[in-house]
Parts: C-alpha cells; structure tokens; sequence
C-alpha cells in the first residue's frame, strides 16, 4: 500500500513538472519580440516566392515585396502604382508611362526595358499569362508601348494580377528565394510553407518604411492561430474561420474586422458523370443557401446566385435563378423517372439508387457547407457522398459529380478572364466540361468589348445562360476575417485579399 | 474444470459484466433509441447548450449531440471489438505457429513481426491510414497491422514454454497431428493470458480508432464516430465547449469500464499475477 501511495506522489510530481515545464516554454515563445510585425495564417507561406508561378504572386504583393505596374483600389479599379499613367490609343495599341522614381530594392531604376523584360518571362512560365508572348512591346525612355494582336479590353487589369509583378530578372539570382522586387521590404529569408521574413527596403522609392521587418508565418489550424495571437505569437491573424473569430471578438486588445471578399464558392457540376439536368437541377433547388449563410456559418458567408459581389458593377441583381424550395426539388426528380422504389429515402432510376460525390477540400467553411448540402439533399432523396480533400486536387482528373471550389471572380477587378477560365470550353479551369456554343461565342466578345455597359450586360448574359444550363451554382461570398492586435497600424484589407503590408505598417 | 465455478466469482466482477453487456445491447440498437436523427442538420438551431430538449446540446451543424454520442457508441464499441477479434486471432496464428515449429519458421514469421514492431505504432497507423484514404474499415485494417504482433509474441513465447511439458511430448508419441497439438493442446493452456491481453487492449483499441478519426483518417463525414466529433468540437472549444466535452466524457467513461473489467479479467486467468482469485479460491 504505502509502494503504491509512494509511486502515486511520484507520477504527481512528474505530471506537475511536466506541465510547469510546457508552461514555461510558452511563455518564453509568448514574451519573444525583436520588433518583428508577424502576421500568422494557415495558408501564409508557398513552397516558393517566384511570382510568376501560378497563384503564387499573391504572396509577395501581400508580402509587402512586390508591386505591379497598377494597383486596383476600393472599388476594384485599376490605379497607378509603378506606372504613372496609361492611354488608350486604338483597340488594340496601349501606351503605359511608368513613374520616374520608382526603383528596384537593389536601388535600381525601374526602365522600360526592365519591366518588358519582367513581364515577358511572366508569359512564359504562367499559363494565365500567356497572352503577354503575342505582345509586341516597344520602349522609348520611360514610356511602353503595346500592341495586341487582338483587341484586349482588359489588359490594364490584368497588370493589376500579382503575377504581373515587376521583377528585377537581369539581377535577380534565386527567384524562388528572393526575387528583387520594388516594395516597401525585401526578403531576408525564405523558409519554404513555413515563414518568410522580410527586412526594410531602405531604398524604397514611395518614401520612408516605418517598421524594420515582417514576418509570415505558416500556422497549423485555425484555433491554434487564434491562440497565438491571444499568445502575442503573431499580431496579425489573418483568414480566420468564423469559429475562430468568434473566440476572439471579446477579446481585449484585439481588433476583428470582416471585409466582403469576390471569393465565392463555386460549385461545378461535372457535366460528363451528370448528364442529366434535371438531376443538377433539382440538386441547385434543392440547397438552401440562405440557412447555410444565415444560419448555419452565422454570416462569415453572404448567400449568392451568381460570381459577382453586390458592390461591382457585375452583381447578380437581374439574374434569374433557381430559388430553394424542397417540394420544387422533388418534383423536378420525380418527373425525371426518379422514385424511392425501396423506402430508404433515396431516389432510384433504373434500380440504381441517385447517388452524388461531392467532392471538397479543407478552406475556409467548406466542409461545414458540404455537411449541410448533404443534409439537405438528403432531404429531396439525393445520397450525397462527401469526399473531403486537402487541396483542390480533385478537379485535374475528374473526381467529382459536385465539386467546391474557393475562388476569387475577380482577381483583377474583372470578370472576363474567370467566366472564359471555367466556361469556355477546354480552359484551364473548365473541369466540369462545360460546352455551350452560345456562351463560347459571348466570351470571346466579351474580351473585345471596351464599353463597360455592353460588357455589364455580356456577363449577364452569360452568367443566365450558364445558369439556365445548370452548370454552375455560387453558394455565396466569402467575409473574410482578419483579426489583429490594436496596435497595429497601416494594414490593409482589400477585398481581394493580396494588399496586406504598407510602408506605413507599424505597431 | 473448477474454473466454471461461477459463484466463486468476485461481485465486482458481475457487476461490471452487466454494465459491460447492458453497454453492448444498448449500442447494438443504439439507431432505434437516439431521440433525434443523429445525420439532420438544423442550421436555426446551431451550437445550442445543454437544455431539456437536447441533454448534451447540439453541435455546429445543429444537430443533437446525445443522438449522436449514442448512435457513435456502435461503431466505437464494435469497431473495437472486430479490431480486437482480428488481431488476436491472427497474432495468435502466427505466434503458435512461430513457437510450436521454431527453426527457420519461427526466425522468418518473428523478422516480419520485428518489421512490425520496429515503427511507432500510432505513426505506422497513421502512414498506412493516409495512403489507403479514410474510411473506417481502412483505419481498422490500419490498426491491425500495427496490433497483431502483441498478439503474436505473446503467443510465441507461451508456447515455447508449454510446448516442452510432458503432455505435448506424450501427445507427440501417441501420434497427433502438429495442428491437432496446436488447437487442442497449446491453445486452451496458452489461452488465458491472451483472453487478459485482449481485454485490457479493447480501450485501447477505441483510442486507436477514436485517434485516427480524431486526424480525419477514419470514419468519413459525417458518420457518428467519438473521436470525429471530438475534433470537430475542438473549433468550438472555447464558444461552446459542450461539443467536444461530452463525447469525451463518455468515451473516457466507456473506456474505463473495459478497462476495469480488463483488470478483473486478468486477476481472475493470470496465473503470473499475485492475486490470482480463482486459485485462491479453489485452493
């Protein structure tokens, strides 16, 4: 007996030191500071800094590092940042002046020649960018000038795409690592998915930078996230979870802001394993997406029906959607030849029951909005498997009848290029197999359309007819949620989420 | 066999064989008994806290938290308890046949076993459970890969020691088979520390699973499984902690029982132990 009570006191003791011990090393990670501005995020850091390479632009620009020729401001317009100014001269002829001051982190002047050279080797590595190899570029001084070979409305907007950051390419030694770029701070080091560390451009040409470093770093989950910032860990956390930001909101010294995103969630429909619509209408009738915004994500989600936010000119006032309703839903099934012949509650066809792959990855809200959408097909009949991802992987090779994705619309504060993306037919991000003529049609002038009216009803038109075809569904916008200690002064949230860092970024 | 003698046994060991069968039959027809449907959301009726209505409150799809402990109880229970059947039954194969044939049989089916145990197991149970994707019958077959060698040593080495008794050698004489020494001969004198070792490994088991869930490497959403639920109350563990607290409390509750009963079962068959209460009792 006493043995026993004696080896009880002892695991105690451990268990107290043990705990004593976990405590004391938190502390010490809480109370470390060397001045440093650390924004935490569970999606803070890419496997590289090139901004050429795919999404990851965004990156940098967020970074505070690299900045692009224009910059799209509140209302997502396109506003002189490298370049001064710029002029329409004809279709297809646009002549850019770049700004005279502006210089590289090396203290190099930003030339003509640079940026041309920066901004052909963007067309080259990045499919988005492809466009840029058909143009013929000419420079005199400090003015570009640019000749598409089709009229291209939008090519303005497109310089505002993080991945048209203006690159030093002739001095650049490791654009994977440390790309020479323009803004208010460089990189010190670069640790791959996991922190990137950035130190005072001391020849920033917009002026003086206020704080002397930055730091992003890689965060594994929301809560931990939340917590480090409870911690002190991080003063920036950024693309909470609604759960997460609720935890914060009455906390001391913490600031949570919401900001209205274009980033949807768009669902495809994939057109080869769902040919029947009558099936992906019922299922569009069949989603409630005002419980699952209102109610179920209590906000962090604005319900939708088409890909563009109410505060731009191409919101879905005018569209004609399908609106829930369960019976409708139901209907649309039954007259389709689908019954529940076995009394499971699922619909069958031809003996087979209706069975659905919804298919997700794990960003942001996503999986609560597939629980849901489970549930209530469920309810008209419909057994949706729920196929959960780490990334969006599923899309490349197929693997879905309903597929999620997290998408901004408008990127560039324009539409153009995501509708052609995911409508046009054999585009980078049609992976429903989408194909109507008619829309195909309607896309390509779209791209040639300079008048803004005209475009306004283009899109329109084309988002009604993807939807009368039942291709695609938008559950709703995104609100991101950024929560930040008081202190911290000069951080942006723009609603396309890549302006984070400014010079006057203080704390 | 004096061992049948069941009033000999302890109360204490009654008591929790009526808990334990009582927990069985109810997770057995635990679908008939929810008071709501587990898989309905509610999304006007998210989060809520414990009320009359919904005893253990609802989680964040709004649905009732004890509809769906108590439906979870199945696949827990009994995916422990398959997973235990399996891995004794083929740990105990491979360990007999290891001991009884020794030679370079033994040295070949212990190197693969040495394969086995040379990984952590949780870590080899997550590897195998990532590359096979989720799903419950992969997290078990998961489990198993990493749970039969116990099984197989503890069979090898109490088979070695028995194999050499006098009646094994007067069974070789008298002309049995290997199997027919094996089964009828080794087995029943081999079987009681294996019965205490797999008791006392059922929690461990659901842990297992429970764990692998708890990673998004078990049960698919949005099945009914403790741990899944566990993970997912953890986003809401400091808004409302009710719905990773009362899947945790009962499956610590649930464990505890096999535990207990565990440790019941081996004072009873464990002749090594010291208070081997059926000896004692039949001395």
């Amino acid at each position: 007996m006493r043995r026993k009570v004696l080896l009880l006191a002892l695991i105690l003791i451990l268990a107290i030191s043990l705990i004593a011990g976990c405590g004391g090393g938190t502390s010490s990670g809480g109370k470390k500071d060397d001045g440093s501005i650390v924004f935490g995020s569970t999606n803070a850091v890419m496997p590289t800094l090139d901004p050429a390479v795919d999404w990851v632009g965004w990156y940098p620009v967020r970074y505070g590092v690299g900045e692009t020729l224009f910059k799209l401001d509140e209302s997502l317009q396109p506003a002189p940042w490298l370049a001064e100014s710029y002029e329409n001269i004809d279709p297809n002829t646009w002549k850019i002046t770049l700004k005279d001051k502006a210089t590289f982190s090396n203290g190099e002047k930003v030339t003509g020649e640079k940026v041309v050279e920066s901004l052909k080797r963007v067309g080259e590595i990045n499919s988005r960018a492809a466009y840029i190899q058909d143009i013929d570029f000419s420079v005199e001084g400090n003015t570009i000038t640019m000749k598409t070979p089709e009229p291209n409305a939008t090519l303005i907007y497109n310089f505002c795409d993080p991945y048209a950051t203006i690159v030093d390419v002739a001095n650049t030694e490791d654009f994977e690592n440390a790309p020479i770029c323009t803004g208010p701070f460089k990189i010190e080091s670069f640790d791959p998915e996991t922190k990137a560390v950035m130190v005072k451009n001391e020849n920033y040409w917009d002026g003086e930078v206020k704080s002397q470093s930055v730091t992003y770093i890689d965060v594994s989950d929301f809560n931990t996230l939340a917590m480090s910032l409870e911690t002190g860990e991080v003063d920036v956390a950024l693309e909470l979870s609604p759960e997460a930001a609720e935890s914060l909101k009455d906390k001391e010294g913490i600031v949570v802001s919401q900001t209205v995103q274009p980033r949807t969630y768009q669902v495809y429909f994939n057109m080869e394993t769902m040919p029947d619509k009558a099936v992906r209408e019922a299922v569009m009738t069949g989603i409630d997406k005002q419980a699952i915004c209102e109610e179920q994500l209590k906000g962090a989600v604005t319900s939708a029906v088409g890909a563009f936010p109410e505060f731009t000119p191409y919101n879905d006032k005018d569209l004609k959607a399908r609106i829930y309703d369960i019976e409708k839903a139901k209907q649309i099934l039954a007259d389709a030849g689908y019954a529940d012949s076995d009394g499971d509650g699922i619909v069958e066809k031809d003996g087979k029951p209706l069975t659905l792959q919804l298919s997700i990855y794990k960003r942001l809200a996503m999986e609560s909005i597939g629980t849901e959408i489970q549930a209530q097909l469920k309810k008209i009949g419909i057994n949706v498997e729920l196929k959960v991802f780490e990334k969006s992987t599923y899309f490349e090779p197929g693997d879905f009848d309903i597929g999620m994705y997290s998408i901004v619309t408008m990127p560039i504060g324009e539409p153009s290029k995501f509708l052609a993306d995911c409508m046009m037919e054999g585009e980078t991000a049609n992976y429903g197999h989408y194909n109507n003529p008619q829309v195909n049609d309607k896309l390509k002038e779209l791209q040639q359309t300079f008048d803004e009216d005209k475009r306004i009803a283009l899109v329109a038109e084309i988002q009604q007819t993807a939807i009368d075809d039942a291709a695609f569904d938008y559950i709703g916008f995104n609100n991101m949620m950024v929560a930040a200690k008081e202190s911290v002064q000069g951080f942006t949230t723009h609603a396309n989420d890549y302006y984070h860092v400014t010079k006057d970024l203080t704390k | 066999m004096k061992r049948k003698n069941a009033g000999h046994l302890p109360k204490s060991f009654w008591i929790l064989v009526i808990l334990i069968s009582l927990l069985v039959v109810f997770s057995l027809f635990s679908k008939h008994l929810t008071p709501y449907d587990p898989y309905a959301t509610e999304p006007s009726n998210v989060l809520q806290p414990p009320s009359a209505a919904h005893p253990f409150g609802t989680d964040g799809h709004g649905r009732d938290l004890l509809s769906r402990v108590i439906v979870g109880s199945k696949t827990s229970i009994f995916s422990a308890f398959a997973l235990i059947a399996m891995t004794s039954i083929f740990g105990t194969l491979i360990g007999m046949i290891g001991g009884y044939y020794g030679g370079w049989v033994d040295a070949f089916l212990m190197r693969i076993t040495d394969v086995f145990l040379s990984f952590p197991d949780i870590i080899l149970a997550i590897a195998v459970a990532g590359v096979l994707g989720g799903g419950l019958f992969n997290a078990i077959l998961a489990l198993f890969l990493t749970t039969w060698t116990q099984f197989a040593r503890l069979a090898r080495s109490s088979t070695i020691s028995v194999k050499e008794e006098a009646y094994i050698h007067a069974a070789k004489l008298s002309g049995c088979s290997s199997p027919r020494i094996i089964f009828l001969h080794i087995l029943p004198n081999i079987l009681g520390a294996l019965i205490v070792t797999a008791t006392l490994h059922i929690s461990g088991m659901m842990m297992g699973i429970a764990g692998l869930s708890f990673l998004g490497l078990g049960v698919k959403v949005p099945q009914a499984e403790w741990g899944s639920m566990i993970s997912e109350g953890r986003k809401y563990l400091q808004t409302a902690p009710w719905v990773a607290i009362y899947p945790s409390v009962v499956m610590v509750a649930v464990m505890m029982l096999f535990n207990l009963f565990g440790d019941q079962v081996r004072d009873l068959l464990d002749p090594k132990h010291g208070k081997n209460l059926l000896k004692r009792n039949t001395l």
